[in-house]
């Protein structure tokens, strides 16, 4: 059971850098105190995953067979991904990090499951257009929904003020139903675990990382967010958690963070075109290469030790 | 949460109701008092006089009060930055309308009789600038769309209130014949101070335009 810290790490790390993205604004500009967010983002994220993250239990546990100790070698490879990569200011995402270790799982093993590789694949790719899309029809609808209807600052601030704090739950609730699967999918596959149990645990890993170390990640990505307007910040991250949500129906774990930067963006095209930051662009590609391929040469660097010392063939 | 948060705005907002009133109310006696002066009525100009000091600090606890409770978490962030500032833009207007009171008090000006009909008309339409600026606060929260309506009111009150200063003073330097130079800086002074009360106004209207303009998408 030891095995299973590794997934533990990567939640927790998963849980430091991705509450950022649910309640990140709202702690910055001080609408939702940092303590109260942080309770909430832990709660949420353990009911979503307990309610919703088998799904993606599933997806990622179908992508390669595995037994314990590839398991946990996959599980410490992300981690580490995730830690070099950060340390280097590379973009980085969880999801896509335990994807790479598993191909190499996969590689040295009995092979890669090409037709959920794909799905994965794929779902990379929309999550952040659907985000820009979501994001896009939703500031446009509820924006002339709400100047026509709202006349009054002191009921504006209160819409404002509760939609945060009920983007952040919901954002919460989806980055748990999603992202759970990133942290013990393959201690499941490996039958260490029952998906109910590997919610549990990763629920609780995440919840442990929002809870102790997710400060200084919550305040800088926030900031960023708030050079636009309130709405419009609302709004993105509105289009984060429908977009996250609806790939944990798909059973797909997503980039959190690539897709608030696709909802920033479908906002921002709302009122202009040039909104498109080619850049920022960019960077989620890079972090689409970047991050799996280096988790992959991780993951297969250490499978390969693993199998040297241990004289089993990898 | 945010609905405990509401209760807090709702009190701010009438707070804020109650502030524009008193600096409103302040407008009004110090112009009430302008017209006292103007007919040679200076003890009971002095007594008014005293009152708008009071309305102006009655304003001020007033003032302290809401910054106090906004600073509590009330209204969104970007908001509540521009309402203090709104708020603190009104309550300039009463420092203008107590520092006429002051110079009505201490000085005692003579107004000529060529100049009495248009110093009353400058009063007149300093008085409707402040009904248009409280109107404009209150439909901050009442109906954001009349903001604009209100601002542009004030905007035009304010230059009426420029366009007859500018009279009365050409007419002071130009036309009247009056003994002493320094009777003339007095009269000059006091229309200053005068137009100075619906000018403020016309700043706190900016400010609430930049309010409303916020909210809009």
């Amino acid at each position: 059971m030891f095995r299973l810290l590794s997934g533990v790490y990567l939640g927790w790390g998963l849980g430091a850098n991705d509450a950022a993205n649910v309640f990140g604004t709202a702690v910055a500009t001080r609408v939702v105190p940092y303590r109260v967010a942080v309770v909430l983002t832990s709660v949420f994220v353990l009911i979503g995953s307990v309610m919703q993250g088998s799904r993606g239990m599933y997806t990622v546990g179908a992508l390669a067979d595995m037994d314990v100790n590839t398991a946990f070698i996959a599980s410490l490879s992300a981690a580490i991904t995730i830690n070099v990569l950060t340390f280097l200011a590379i973009p980085v995402s969880t999801s896509q990090a335990i994807v790479g270790a598993i191909l190499a799982v996969g590689l040295t093993g009995s092979g890669v499951q090409l037709g959920v590789l794909v799905k994965v694949l794929v779902s990379w790719v929309a999550s952040p257009l659907a985000a820009a899309a979501i994001s896009f029809l939703l500031y446009r609808a509820l924006g002339s929904l709400i100047e026509a209807r709202i006349r009054s600052v002191r009921i504006w601030s209160t819409i404002m003020k509760t939609g945060f704090y009920l983007a952040g739950i919901y954002g919460a609730y989806a980055l748990g139903a999603n992202n759970v699967a990133n942290t013990t999918a393959v201690f499941f596959k490996a039958g260490l675990v029952s998906p109910a149990q590997a919610a549990l645990i990763g629920g609780l890993a995440i919840g442990l990382g929002v809870l102790t170390y997710s400060k200084r990640v919550m305040y800088t990505v926030g900031r960023r967010i708030t050079r636009m307007s309130e709405f419009a910040g609302l709004i993105a991250i509105l289009g984060q958690d429908i977009t996250v949500h609806f790939f944990s129906w798909v059973g797909v774990p997503v980039s959190t963070s690539q897709a608030i930067v696709g909802a920033v963006m479908g906002v921002g095209l709302v009122k202009s075109s040039r909104a498109v930051d080619f850049r920022i662009i960019g960077r989620i590609v890079i972090g689409w290469l970047v991050t799996p391929l280096a988790a992959l040469v991780i993951a297969y660097g250490m499978l390969r030790v693993y199998g040297i010392l241990f004289l089993s063939p990898v | 949460m945010a609905f405990f948060i509401h209760k807090k705005e709702k009190y701010i907002v009438q707070k804020i109701g109650q502030h524009v009133s008193a600096v409103v109310e302040a407008v009004y006696l110090v112009c009430d008092a302008l017209d006292l002066i103007v007919e040679g009525r200076k003890e009971e100009c002095m007594e008014l006089t005293k009152r708008v000091h009071k309305k102006e600090h009655e304003a001020d606890i007033i003032q302290r009060e809401i910054d106090t409770e906004m600073f509590g978490g009330a209204f969104m962030p970007s908001i509540r930055e521009l309402l203090f500032i709104a708020v603190d833009t009104v309550d300039k207007v009463a420092n203008r309308a107590e520092k006429l009171g002051d110079f009505l008090t201490l000085i005692e000006p003579d107004i000529p009789e060529e100049i009495r009909d248009d110093v009353r008309e400058m009063g007149e339409l300093t008085r409707r600038c402040a009904d248009m600026m409280k109107r404009a606060m209150l439909n901050l929260f009442e109906d954001m769309q009349e903001v604009h309506k209100d601002t542009v009111m004030i905007e035009e009150y304010e230059a009426k209130v420029d366009k007859v200063a500018w009279k009365v003073l050409e007419r002071v330097f130009k036309e009247l014949e009056i003994e002493k130079f320094s009777h003339r800086m007095m009269l000059r002074e006091m229309i200053i101070h005068l137009s100075s009360i619906s000018n403020k106004m016309e700043d706190a209207s900016d400010r609430l335009e930049i309010i409303a303009l916020r909210l809009r998408f």
